[in-house]
């Protein structure tokens, strides 16, 4: 029954990859106003990356110990139709690699309406706007990481949401603006990981969820952001009965997981040379095993010619709840309670639209009970592009 | 059988990104070589004869930047770019946002990959913007001083005196 489950969102996967961007090229083939038209653009990430330990950060069960490519390497590519001057298709498919292959994915797709400079409404498979970098979390080109700090980042895998959005633009002076967004709708993601030779699937299903969220641009170099959403969550395991690996921050047992709030706040700043990046986040999930954690990171970064060096320190803990009484979880005991990560880098921009990231990384893990602690060294370098 | 899918899957993969990336610098460098452009003087912004007679800085670095898709009188605003090559677009960008190539693309970035804003229609040269804005009302362009807009209303003009083209460094 799962299987056949599995096969039909393939199948509707691959029809609406195959039928919305012809959908896109007849839209704008067929009006001839100067004001359509369409833009195809892409990003990509060539990467790989190193761990001293068989599982690095509170992240999907990757094994790392060999070199691996697959992590960070994605291919993308963007279609953006202007249909009049209110309207607007836009769609985004993504290949990355999955434990035996390369999938191609419809990222999200839209519809946007946007009557004035104030209002815009968007309807369709939207971005779920969680994090600071959430919405562009797969171009690796826009942030200084090889991958933006999975304390933070791992505490929601939900990417889109089927459903629409509302968002209200207010500009200011000295070309800044004050915008606000209110989201709404469902989604289920199929998460293939593991190995070839010891696979693993499961899906994460997220239904009745509704976000806000706040955003300030100070002159197209600052952003300071706040957002909270809430969904009613649980994550069905198709195969393997039991994953080993930290997901979430945790192993995974548990099924319900229940009703999620996720509230984050934080901001970028770009200041002549200087950029730092600072977000602080909490997810608490009602009557549930999966406990509350609070999560936070602060990068700073200098530019100096074509090089940036930067540091970040991340920090992922605060996890309370009842964790030894919940009958579908008898493995929680384990459960991380801190973890802690410094990472260093340096970015070399060969081109304006090509950066070369190299990075190494500390992860400190202090388990609640019987683990111990545990330490790991991840090293990575990425190449992120745009065209 | 599915390693060996999937490495060649995964050198396949590499090999497309290292030919677009390879693709995309031979093409800048070409550009650069073949001396498309040389560094202007001076920037006139042009724009159709029916749109304001004159724009403040701030409405000018809105429409630019996508933050706005109206003229102040309300009418429909359609900016067009240059090439991304071009040293008439490095300046006047740089003389705008204070923002330089390199920038300028992580800015658009961050809006083309979320669906959130895309940048102008992109036109080869300063003819080609010239012609665009002189037979599309609602259009607004930029290029070299001396380079006779016919057609169009000259909004304002920007001088490369106030600032220095430098695409390797910031500029904020």
């Amino acid at each position: 029954m799962k299987a056949a489950k599995i096969l039909i969102k393939r199948a509707t996967r691959r029809w609406l990859v195959a039928f919305f961007w012809p959908a896109l090229l007849v839209s704008c083939a067929m009006s001839d106003k100067a004001t359509a038209e369409v833009q195809i653009r892409g990003f990509g990430t060539a990467g790989f990356v190193k761990s001293t330990a068989p599982y690095f950060l509170s992240d999907f069960s990757t094994n790392a110990q060999k070199i691996q490519f697959e992590r960070d390497t994605r291919l993308g590519l963007n279609l953006h139709s202007k249909i009049s001057d209110h309207w607007e298709l836009v769609a985004q498919i993504l290949s990355r690699a999955n434990y035996d292959n390369f999938e191609l994915d419809l990222d999200w797709a839209f519809a946007a309406y946007r009557p004035n400079d104030i209002l815009t409404v968007r309807a369709g498979r939207l971005i779920n706007p969680i994090w600071l970098v959430s919405e562009h979390i797969d171009v690796g080109f826009t942030y200084p990481w090889i991958r933006p700090p999975t304390a933070v980042y791992s505490l929601n895998p939900i990417k889109a949401l089927n459903g629409a959005s509302v968002m209200f633009t207010k500009n200011l002076p000295n070309h800044s603006m004050i915008r606000a967004e209110v989201i709404g709708g469902a989604y289920s993601l199929n998460i293939a990981d593991g190995t070839a030779d010891n696979p693993v699937r499961y899906e994460v299903n997220v239904n009745n969820s509704v976000g806000v969220n706040i955003s300030y641009d100070l002159e197209s170099s600052t952003l300071i952001r706040a957002a909270y959403s809430t969904a009613d969550t649980d994550i069905n395991l198709i195969t393997r009965a039991t994953i080993a690996a930290p997901v979430f921050g945790h192993a995974l047992t548990t099924l319900n997981v229940g009703r999620a709030h996720f509230l984050s706040i934080g901001g970028r700043f770009e200041l002549g040379d200087w950029v730092t990046y600072t977000e602080f986040a909490r997810r608490l999930i009602e009557g549930s095993s999966f406990t509350t954690a609070n999560a936070a990171y602060g990068t700073i970064g200098y530019t100096t010619g074509r090089f940036m060096p930067h540091v970040t320190f991340a920090w992922l803990g605060g996890l309370k709840g009842d964790l030894n009484t919940h009958p579908s979880a008898p493995a929680v005991a384990t459960l991380l309670k801190n973890q802690y990560s410094a990472i260093g880098g340096v970015n070399f921009k060969a081109d304006a639209s090509v950066l070369l990231k190299l990075e190494i990384q500390r992860v400190e893990y202090r388990y609640r009970e019987t683990a111990g602690d545990f330490g790991a060294w991840i090293f990575g370098s990425a190449l992120d592009f745009i065209f | 059988m599915i390693q060996h899918k999937r490495n060649q899957t995964i050198i396949g993969f590499l090999a497309m990104l290292a030919g677009a990336t390879t693709a995309q610098w031979w093409g800048e460098a070409h550009a650069l070589a073949a001396g498309a452009q040389t560094q202007p003087k001076a920037i006139l912004v042009i724009a159709h004869p029916d749109t304001p007679r004159s724009l403040a800085n701030d409405e000018l670095v809105r429409i630019f930047l996508g933050k706005t898709t109206h003229f102040s009188d309300g009418q429909p605003a359609h900016p067009v770019d240059q090439s991304e090559s071009s040293e008439t677009r490095d300046l006047f960008y740089m003389k705008l946002t204070g923002k330089n190539r390199s920038q300028m693309k992580t800015y658009w970035s961050r809006l083309i990959f979320t669906g959130k804003g895309f940048p102008p229609k992109t036109l080869p040269d300063d003819d080609a913007v010239i012609q665009w804005v002189s037979k599309n009302p609602g259009s607004i362009g930029y290029v070299r001083a001396g380079s006779s807009p016919k057609g169009v209303t000259v909004v304002t003009s920007l001088s490369a005196a106030e600032t220095e083209l430098n695409s390797g460094t910031s500029a904020q």
